[in-house]
This record gives C-alpha cells, sequence and structure tokens, in this order.
C-alpha cells in the first residue's frame, strides 16, 4: 500500500466529485491532499506541488480530459513515473485500452466505496513496486 | 421510440440510480411505476436536477435526475458527510454527478447492447419548484423513487431519429 503520508492531487470538475473522492482517501488514512478543476489547472497544480506521489483523476472533463492530462503527466520526465489512477463513470474497454497505451497505473469505477478504492491503491502500488 | 415504455431500455437508468445511492449513500431506493410526464396529477416538486444530452445514432433527448430540495440535501449531507441546509454553490454540482455516474453505468450496459452513446458532460439547472423543458412533442417517461431521504425522480424524454 502507499505511504499515508503520500500527497494526492484530486482531479475533478465537479467539486462534489473531489469531496467524495478526499473522503474516501481520509477513510483509508491518507492526510495530504491538493485539487484542481481540469487537467489544465491540474499540471499547474504539480508545479506547485512537486511532492505530489500520486493522482487520483477524472476522465470526463472539459477543457483538458483525465486521458490528455495522463499524457501530459507522461511527456513531462520529471513525472513520467508518477503513480496515476483514472476514475471513470463508464469503464468500457475501448477507453481503458486507451488509458493503458498512455501509461495509466489504474481505474476506478464511480460510484466506489474507500474499501474499493482501497484495494485498488494496494493493487496499483503492488504493480509499481514488480516494476 | 414511441409511447410503449420500453423496460429493458430504462432498466439500466433504474439500475444505475439505485446502484449509485447504495454504494455512495448507502441508501436504499426502491422504483414506482413509470408514467408518461404531464398524466399524472401531483407530481414531483423539483428544485434540483442533473441532466445530460443523448446523442446516438438511434436516440436523441435529454436524461435527467430531479429531486426536491429535502431530498437532494439528505443526500449530499449524507454522501459528503455535511450538514448543508440549503442548495447552493457548495453543492449544487452534485446532482450532475449523480446524473453523471447514472448515465456511466446505463452506458456501459446499453452499449454492451448494441448501442452507441456517447460521453456527455452533465448540466445543473437550479430553482424552486422548476420544470424541465424537453422538446416539444417528445414523450417524457418519468420514474419515480422513494427512499428513507425522500422522494426524487428520474425523467427520459427521448425521440427515435
Amino acid at each position: 500500500m502507499f505511504d499515508l503520508k503520500t500527497k494526492i492531487l484530486i482531479v475533478d470538475d465537479m467539486s462534489t466529485m473531489r469531496k467524495i473522492v478526499m473522503k474516501a482517501c481520509q477513510a483509508i488514512g491518507f492526510t495530504d491532499f491538493a485539487d484542481a478543476a481540469d487537467g489544465s489547472l491540474a499540471f499547474e497544480a504539480l508545479e506547485r506541488h512537486p511532492n505530489v506521489g500520486l493522482i487520483i483523476s477524472d476522465w470526463n472533463m472539459p477543457n483538458c480530459s483525465g486521458l490528455d492530462f495522463l499524457r501530459k503527466v507522461r511527456g513531462d520526465a520529471r513525472f513520467k513515473t508518477l503513480p496515476f489512477i483514472l476514475v471513470t463513470a463508464e469503464a468500457e474497454k475501448e477507453q481503458i485500452i486507451e488509458a493503458i497505451k498512455a501509461g495509466v497505473n489504474g481505474y476506478v469505477v464511480k460510484p466506489f466505496s474507500p474499501d474499493v478504492l482501497a484495494k485498488r491503491l494496494g493493487e496499483v502500488h503492488s504493480k509499481i513496486k514488480q516494476k | 421510440m414511441g409511447q410503449n415504455i420500453d423496460v429493458q431500455f430504462f432498466r439500466p437508468f433504474v439500475d444505475g440510480t439505485i446502484h449509485m445511492l447504495k454504494v455512495q449513500c448507502q441508501l436504499t431506493a426502491t422504483h414506482g411505476i413509470p408514467y408518461l410526464k404531464g398524466k399524472t396529477p401531483g407530481q414531483l416538486t423539483v428544485d434540483i436536477a442533473g441532466l445530460v444530452g443523448i446523442w446516438t445514432d438511434k436516440y436523441r433527448g435529454i436524461i435527467c435526475v430531479s429531486f426536491p430540495e429535502s431530498t437532494y440535501l439528505n443526500i449530499m449531507n449524507k454522501m459528503l458527510d455535511e450538514k448543508f441546509d440549503a442548495i447552493s454553490s457548495d453543492n449544487n454540482d452534485g446532482a450532475g454527478e449523480m446524473m453523471n455516474m447514472i448515465f456511466g453505468f446505463a452506458k456501459r450496459v446499453l452499449n454492451e447492447k448494441g448501442h452507441d452513446f456517447q460521453k456527455a458532460l452533465p448540466s445543473v439547472i437550479v430553482g424552486k419548484n422548476i420544470h424541465v423543458s424537453h422538446q416539444a412533442d417528445t414523450p417524457v417517461f418519468v420514474l419515480p423513487f422513494s427512499s428513507d431521504f425522500g422522494e426524487f425522480q428520474l425523467e427520459i424524454g427521448l425521440t427515435t431519429v
């Protein structure tokens, strides 16, 4: 599992969903967060918070989608290996393949409970450690 | 779509609604009997609605989830562990997020059955006793729900291309 001191960047255009994700992370034990309302703002937040150790980003956002943000992150040498989880309400096969090709570490389907998020974070962390 | 209710088409939206509330706020919602909007007296007072536009090879229209203020605040307070006493900019995008989760669930199920629903960004409308207008001549089916947090409904207004 990720160290509970890890700073998490939560990205979603809906403030309600940012709160839901943060609440789920807090239920797991995480305490350090930054947030942003779309992919462009999230990239600026990454610049401001270089200690971010995990990104949890919505997929379907205006301006800069989660997938566009992921590509931007993976295209920057500083963040190439930063753990990145996409949150989606849809989880259709083609989309997941597209995200994997772009370098996502995992995805969570909305709605989700803290238990489901914790399990997914554990899986992502294990996969990263095995690499 | 005609005026005959296609239960198989509506089912994923009903299931998505029940699933979303169960997972996100441990709330059990029960659906009632669908009816055509405007044909039944004593309809629900709506103060907030989250909606998405539908654009597929077969259908055009709007789907929305609508709440009276009291039901909405009960749900948001449980979902976010807050004590909101009014709909405001601090909580109103929750209606869009709920519609997003319902639509995402239904889209996945229906596309597996051959439909071609595309991604859609939800919108929210807020106001005292609002009326969601659908395209003229579109049959609008209302799917009522009840729960411990109060009543709410889905509206599905679609025309066949």
